[in-house]
């Protein structure tokens, strides 16, 4: 069957009964922000993705295209992120073909809360959804149990408290398209100082009203690795050659064309002996 | 009838022990005659008719059958109990087609008799149960134990060549 595989559920507790050590939760980390402007939407997460303490990829992509104008930020269980965006995606597209009308956020949205209330959580994927709809521009979050939440600014993620107070302190009503990005960049820039979980650069998406959604890969990138203060690099000809050896590769050559020549050069360098 | 939205917890405090004797070993399948690979272990230790201990378990397996009931229920109550018998009969029929599909058109078997959700693939029944614009795991990732058998194979098989 695909999906869940209970086979070794009772095996397992057996084992954790006898005092083997079970697997602990580990806690992910992740900022992911999202804001409405006037005539549009843009959200904005960090690159860093993390397997307990560490760093398992310092810039992967936290921003999942769910159609052309719906885009959605994943906290949690990257996999489930992943996937969970892709399954709504196709259910979405399917969805538009049927009905023969633009998908809708809300839509996307319920599907999703029902999805993940079916699986109680076990399916790990916390989302910021948003787009732009016939209904105009749309910010939803829902959480791995299903719940969700409807804002003019939302945050997720271990950095959700820090990018919020950046959020809370700064945000107002009627924001530009310029002024919307800068402050999502700055939400997520405080996650990544002040989140351990969350660090590396900001990928922000724009969605706008008649306009279509812009991916910024990398939009601002505040942890760029500086160059090393020295170069390791050696010249070519920085060691001697003490011995040269050419040997043809074909087999039936006869033995006693073997070319061997031997480059002494003494001023180079000392040979042990 | 009630109303409800999901599966009951039967939260089990016991596991039910296999009734295994060591002097009793069960049948093993002829899988090169039946041509499909053996029943893994833990399907039959699990008890699959049985509750298991984990609450995930039971909800996802009775998940389908409890939203139809639902559905079914509320439609008794709105329009009277023709309503749901009417599709009750429509699903039997596409039901009682099922054993002429091929293999590769019907990869699981219908679980239930009484119209509950069980193939995925039938369209039939897909439209029927409403599921026909959804996707879900089930149709992305098809286990390999539901890997279809090629059409002769299977049409052999059927009318036992």
């Amino acid at each position: 069957m695909p999906g869940f595989n209970f086979d070794n559920y009772q095996r397992n507790n057996f084992l954790a009964a006898k005092g083997y050590p079970i697997p602990k939760a580990t806690s992910t980390g992740t900022t992911i922000v999202g804001c409405r402007f006037d005539g549009g939407v843009v959200i904005a997460a960090d690159t860093r993705a993390t397997e307990g303490d560490i760093v398992a990829d310092k810039n992967c992509e936290k921003l999942h295209r769910i159609s052309p104008t719906i885009w959605c930020a994943g906290a949690g269980t990257a996999a489930d992120c992943e996937f969970v965006t892709q399954l709504m995606s196709s259910t979405l597209e399917l969805h538009a073909l049927s009905t023969g009308r633009k998908p809708r956020v809300v839509t996307c949205l319920t599907l999703l809360k029902q999805h993940l209330f079916k699986y109680q959580g076990h399916v790990g994927a916390y989302l910021i959804v948003a787009g732009v709809d016939p209904t105009g521009p749309r910010l939803f979050s829902i959480h791995a149990h299903g719940s969700t939440d409807v804002g003019y600014y939302l945050s997720l993620g271990s950095g959700s408290m820090a990018a919020m107070a950046v959020l809370e302190t700064k945000w107002k009503e009627s924001l530009t398209k310029e002024e919307a990005m800068s402050l999502c960049a700055e939400a997520i820039e405080a996650g990544i100082w002040n989140d351990l979980g969350s660090g590396s650069n900001v990928d922000m998406c724009v969605m706008e009203v008649d306009n279509p959604a812009v991916l910024y890969r990398n939009y601002r990138t505040p942890n760029e690795r500086s160059t090393k203060e020295k170069s390791y690099k050696f010249a070519r000809g920085t060691t001697a050659i003490l011995k040269e050896k050419v040997r043809p590769v074909v087999d039936s050559v006869p033995f006693d064309i073997f070319e061997e020549t031997i480059i002494k050069d003494d001023d180079k360098m000392e040979i042990d002996t | 009838m009630s109303l409800r939205v999901f599966p009951q917890v039967p939260y089990a405090s016991s596991v039910p022990k296999p009734a295994i004797s060591s002097t009793q070993v069960p049948e093993l399948a002829n899988h090169i005659v039946v041509s499909k690979p053996p029943a893994p272990m833990a399907d039959a230790l699990n008890m699959p008719s049985e509750p298991s201990s984990h609450p995930l378990e039971s909800r996802l397996k009775n998940w389908e059958q409890t939203q139809f009931d639902l559905k079914m229920e509320n439609l008794r109550r709105l329009f009277g109990t023709h309503e749901p018998v009417k599709r009750v009969m429509e699903l039997e029929a596409v039901n009682a087609s099922l054993p002429l599909y091929p293999d590769v058109l019907r990869r699981a078997e219908v679980v239930t008799g009484n119209g509950a959700p069980g193939s995925r693939t039938d369209p039939a029944r897909e439209i029927l149960l409403g599921r026909d614009g959804i996707v879900d795991w089930e149709d992305i990732y098809g286990g390999m134990e539901e890997c279809p058998l090629d059409f002769h194979t299977d049409l052999e098989r059927r009318i036992k060549i």
